[in-house]
């Protein structure tokens, strides 16, 4: 048993704030992010990780993506006034320190709230949490090219919406 | 392995929030309340385990020693082959005749 709660504990420092991010891209909503997240670690409590993992990365924003699918499923059909809370941008990253850096990061927040949630969370996955395409394309059930084609368009279009700014801070 | 460009580099550069630190004990704690409680998938007694397995064997056993057609049992007796009542009376015949005196 105490071996299972260090697992969870490694688990925990590597991946928790990941998909936290993860299951918060789907939700909007801090709170049901954090419930989301609360639930994936009971499952993991729950049964040992099964051996021979091609990666305990891709199994973990696996469970994480099917619990945010069942989470929208549950929802249904939302309220207008929710769709607009929706679009809101989350704050994502660390604002303190350089504030022409402080700056970008929240243009980059606003222009990834207005990404489609499945070209937001490729971007996601691909930039701030380092998985692979492959690894994608596992955790969303998605051919590789597709994994690869939704970030190149993400990419696009963060490009096109950041550009004045990026060329501005550019030293 | 393509490089990232610039752009991509930038966006990398920046750093996700970190999760609050109290989030951590509560979560942990929770999963592992919720992970003890589970009920543990038990299988049936060992008694109970080894009693279904022998009776699994005798039943496999006794289909495999047993013919699939019950003509082809070998029915070349001769003694369970006559009718019970002609035994004994060849017998009863046998016991009243002197031919066992005969040298």
């Amino acid at each position: 048993m105490p071996d299972r709660r260090r697992q969870l504990e490694r688990l925990y420092d590597a991946h928790g704030a990941g998909l936290f991010r993860y299951l918060q891209g789907f939700v909007r909503c801090e709170a049901d992010a954090k419930d989301l997240l609360q639930e994936l670690f009971i499952r993991l409590a729950s049964q040992p990780l099964p051996g021979g993992l091609n990666s305990e990365r891709a199994f973990l924003w696996r469970i994480a993506h099917n619990l945010a699918v069942d989470w929208l499923r549950r929802r249904g059909t939302r309220d207008k006034a929710e769709t607009t809370l929706a679009a809101e941008p989350l704050q994502f990253f660390q604002t303190a320190g350089d504030p022409d850096a402080a700056e970008f990061a929240r243009h980059v927040e606003g222009a990834l709230a207005e990404l489609p949630l499945e070209q937001r969370s490729v971007a996601q996955m691909k930039l701030w949490d380092g998985l692979t395409f492959e690894e994608i394309a596992t955790v969303q059930g998605i051919p590789l090219n597709t994994a690869a084609s939704r970030y190149r368009y993400a990419l696009d279009k963060l490009r096109a919406r950041l550009r004045p700014l990026y060329e501005e801070i550019q030293p | 392995m393509i490089t990232p460009d610039p752009f991509e580099q930038k966006l990398s550069s920046l750093h996700p929030r970190a999760l609050p630190p109290e989030w951590r004990a509560e979560i942990l704690g929770r999963a592992a309340v919720a992970g003890a409680s589970q009920p543990r998938v038990k299988g049936p007694p060992r008694w109970l385990a080894w009693g279904w397995g022998a009776g699994i064997a005798a039943s496999l056993l006794l289909h495999f020693a047993t013919p699939e057609d019950p003509a082809s049992v070998d029915s070349t007796d001769h003694l369970t082959a006559l009718p019970r009542a002609d035994i004994i009376h060849a017998w009863l015949a046998y016991n009243h005749s002197d031919a066992y005196l005969q040298p």
